[in-house]
């Protein structure tokens, strides 16, 4: 009881999850921040001197076949990956959810349409999909992109329309439509500011698929392109060279994890937060 | 030899103390009434018998039950317990059972577990026992699951698991409290036979002082964690020597002060009420049992010029809801919740229109509002037709009608602050308020209601029950509409907080002209603020007529059964004496 009369931040601050995923995600985006003024070396830069050197003072990570700083790829990368992660989960969102709370408002044939024509996109692995999409699109962060905000479309849209169905029958939506509203003024006063939580969950969920969808397609070269550095594009020229050097794999991957782990964490903390029930039996 | 036994009970919450100190004992084939507004700790009191507390929840003194200490007992021991000698019901009848699951099998559950009675054995006792608490066999198979019955039915499965293995105690918490009048006053009965059959204790926790003056030997009054008054139940509420007895006691038979509707008010030259005559193109004859045909009471004068213009008028209203299909290509079959409902308010009318659940009071009130569209029949509200229009056109009907609905919590939107809730319906004004404008209609409309304009900045969750039925009220009447449709606004409130709501009504109705539409199951709300009743039965109305007169001399047959079915507090007081001798 006491615990619910606390501010929002003091109580996401006293959960441990939430405090450990907020720390890694910021950690995260800082770095990529950071690589926007200043990097330990130049990335597009090729020093076959210094090629496949183990971490060291001067290069932390080591550096790879062409001589590049992995530290400093990595930083670039984040950049990359960040980006296409949230422009992907901004383009699930901004389809998805008003697709999800239109579906919700207006019921009848309009619900029915929408949320089968979801089953059919869900009905195709993401990835694969994703994949096909680069394939005629052509490789590139921008088609990756696209790709992957496709697949988060039906996501977002049937997360927002659970929610927003289970407000529409109550009193005060009621109350509202007494009042003259009409469903999107309903809709933007009511629905959303109380679906946003649960779809603050879904974005971090999505957010750490979208850097795995992002590391996936770079891998099997689809995604950017060099000599923009990606996180999954490193773990690829790593492969075959896991025996002499596998810090080049090593680095890449913790990156990657770490990044999944913190938005998991983060998403965790804040399910259980706002889930008045978890949040009694913790 | 008591059976239950409690001394000196304190409980703490989280550092927060709810029972300071609570006394109380329960005899074989005795029924004790545990009485308190919400928040006096009654429901925790049972909760701590049951040992069922919330985490974080800390017990100190003695409970003794049949000799066996609870508070020191095993949480083995206590499952042992829980379900054999000590049964609960629950007052949500809804979530009270599992939906997934027949009723068969949730009653035979109990008893395979206890018993260890074989599947059959124990499907044969749950047989017995819910024809026992009246749902046999030939109409009720056990296969049914928990959404096929009504509220009542479900309440007699929860209390056929609970009574399944003959408990020695029987705790009911609120158990009638979700239902109508006509099903508490059966569900009343069916525990009053099973303590007597079984010699079982009985510990009733209830609000409603009516209810327990009729069932109970003994009653316990609490307030805030203590025990304010212990008596014999007849005792306690003739004499109501403690003040807060006797606060309780007149709240819940309190009526307000309300200039008696001058008849000539409502009443046309021929004597009969206006605002309940039929209109004239849905002849009477047809779903409306007069109450007394031929008699004084002659059909309506077609010509007639003294009536005044009705506020709205209802006429022929149907509404059908798709129902189940009996094959999947069979249309659905239509379920008819409203049939051929017609009426008339007049301006500043208060009418009340009662019935018991499910009979189609809601849905009428929904279509009134134009929340719901009907399925024929039409709607005339202060001049214009609300059936069959667009949105855009209903919003000048809009403004003249709002709506109070039952649940004080789930009214408000838990996102926005007072000042924007009440505000809502400022959205209809052709000219949208300035900010300063805006916030004198809020803090005005809050005044009227009894509440400050510094509440303005509060969330809804920082209000209590009643006072957030208040807000809702504020909502209503700050755009002074001509009516106000209330559904059920009192019946999720304590007697206290409701008589102040009561009166809050009587006031705005004398002081703002407003009419309203109060649906409710209670009788004792509609006689204390409404000049006109309708009884609804199976989306007819079958009875209407003025309040004292319907109430005091009822015709249909659901009047008779809704009027037989309430409690009164000062009548059963008054019969249990003459029992008494």
């Amino acid at each position: 009881m006491t615990a619910s009369r606390q501010s929002p931040l003091a109580r996401a601050f006293a959960h441990r999850s939430f405090v450990i995923g907020f720390a890694l995600v910021v950690l995260v985006a800082t770095i990529a921040l950071l690589s926007f003024f200043w990097t330990p070396y130049d990335v597009t830069r090729l020093v076959v001197a210094d090629r496949m050197q183990p971490p060291s003072r001067a290069h932390w990570f080591g550096t790879d076949q062409f001589g590049r700083d992995v530290l400093s790829m990595i930083m670039v990368g984040a950049r990359n990956s960040i980006a296409v992660a949230l422009v992907a989960v901004g383009i699930g969102m901004g389809v998805g959810v008003p697709l999800g709370c239109w579906a919700a408002a207006r019921g009848g044939w309009v619900d029915e349409a929408l949320m089968r024509f979801n089953d059919v996109v869900f009905a195709f692995p993401a990835l694969l999909s994703a994949i096909m999409i680069t394939a005629i699109f052509g490789p590139g962060a921008v088609n990756a992109i696209i790709a992957i905000g496709i697949f988060n479309i039906p996501v977002f849209a049937r997360v927002a329309r659970a929610g927003a169905l289970a407000l529409w029958p109550r009193e005060f939506v009621l109350a509202a439509r007494a009042a003259g509203k009409g469903p999107t003024l309903i809709t933007v006063e009511h629905i959303l500011p109380n679906i946003a939580t649960i779809l603050l969950v879904q974005v971090t969920i999505q957010f750490a698929l979208g850097i795995l969808a992002e590391a996936g397609l770079s891998y099997v070269g689809l995604g950017a392109q060099p000599p923009m550095p990606s996180w999954g594009r490193m773990l690829f020229d790593a492969q075959p060279r896991m025996i002499v050097a596998p810090y080049l794999a090593l680095f890449p991957g913790m990156a990657i994890a770490i990044t999944v782990l913190g938005l998991n964490l983060l998403g965790d903390g804040l399910t259980d937060m706002f889930d008045p029930k978890l949040r009694q039996q913790r | 030899m008591n059976l239950l036994q409690i001394e000196g009970l304190k409980l703490a919450i989280g550092g927060t103390p709810i029972l300071r100190g609570i006394d109380l004992c329960v005899a074989p084939g005795e029924t004790v009434a545990l009485v308190g507004e919400s928040g006096s700790g009654k429901s925790m009191t049972a909760l701590t018998v049951m040992r069922l507390l919330p985490e974080g929840a800390e017990a100190q003194g003695r409970v003794h039950f049949d000799g066996q200490d609870i508070l020191a007992a095993s949480e083995a021991q206590m499952c042992a317990l829980r379900g054999d000698d000590i049964g609960m019901v629950f007052q949500e009848p809804m979530t009270a059972l599992n939906p997934i699951k027949t009723i068969g099998e949730q009653v035979a559950e109990g008893i395979r577990q206890h018993t260890g009675a074989s599947r059959a054995d124990a499907e044969g006792r749950a047989r017995t026992i819910l024809a026992r608490v009246g749902l046999p066999e030939q109409k009720f198979p056990l296969t049914r699951y928990p959404h096929e019955l009504s509220g009542g039915q479900r309440q007699r499965v929860v209390i056929a698991i609970a009574c399944a293995l003959k408990p020695k105690l029987l705790i009911a918490d609120e158990p009638t409290t979700a239902l109508d009048v006509v099903m508490q006053a059966q569900i009343l009965d069916l525990l009053r036979e099973l303590v007597v059959e079984n010699r079982m204790g009985l510990l009733l926790i209830s609000h409603d002082l009516a209810v327990v003056a009729e069932m109970a030997d003994r009653t316990v009054i609490m307030r805030h964690g203590e025990v304010m008054e212990d008596g014999e139940t007849v005792r306690v509420l003739s004499e109501q020597t403690h003040p807060y007895t006797r606060q309780l006691a007149q709240a819940s038979m309190h009526v307000p002060v309300r200039k008696a509707a001058s008849p000539s008010r409502f009443v046309s030259t021929l004597g009969e009420p206006a605002a309940a005559r039929p209109t004239p193109s849905s002849p009477l004859g047809a779903n409306v049992k007069r109450p007394d045909e031929g008699g004084t009471n002659r059909p309506p004068d077609e010509g007639g010029t003294n009536r005044p213009t009705p506020l709205l008028t209802v006429e022929n209203l149907v509404r059908d809801y798709p129902g189940r299909r009996r094959s999947p290509f069979s249309p659905p079959q239509a379920v008819r919740a409203v049939d051929g409902v017609s009426f008339a308010m007049l301006p500043g009318e208060s009418v009340a229109l009662v019935g018991r659940s499910g009979c189609g009071k809601s849905t009428l009130a929904r279509m009134i509002l134009a929340l719901d569209a009907p399925t024929s029949g039409c709607i005339v509200f202060n001049g214009m037709t609300l059936t069959g229009q667009r949105e855009s056109a209903l919003r000048a009907a809009r403004r003249h009608m709002q709506v109070v609905f039952q649940d004080p919590y789930g009214s408000f939107d838990p996102r926005q602050k007072v000042e924007r809730l009440v505000a809502e319906p400022l959205h209809l004004l052709d000219r949208a308020p300035t900010t300063s404008e805006k916030r004198e209609m809020v803090a005005d409309a809050l005044h009227q209601v009894g509440l400050s304009s510094a509440d303005m900045a509060k969330y809804p969750h920082e209000f209590s029950g009643g006072q957030r039925q208040r807000l809702s009220i504020a909502r209503a009447i700050i755009l002074r509409p001509r009516l106000i449709v209330a559904d059920e606004p009192v019946s999720a409130l304590d007697v206290s907080i409701r008589s102040q709501i009561l009166d809050l009504f009587a006031d705005l109705n004398q002081r703002l002209g407003v009419a309203y539409l109060f649906i409710t199951h209670d009788l004792t709300v509609a006689r204390a603020i409404t000049d006109t009743v309708m009884v609804m039965q199976d989306g007819r109305i079958v009875e209407y007529g003025a309040t004292a007169s319907v109430l005091d001399f009822p015709n249909s047959v659901a009047g008779r059964e809704l009027v037989a079915a309430a409690p009164d507090l000062r009548r059963a007081v008054a019969r249990r004496l003459r029992e008494q001798g």
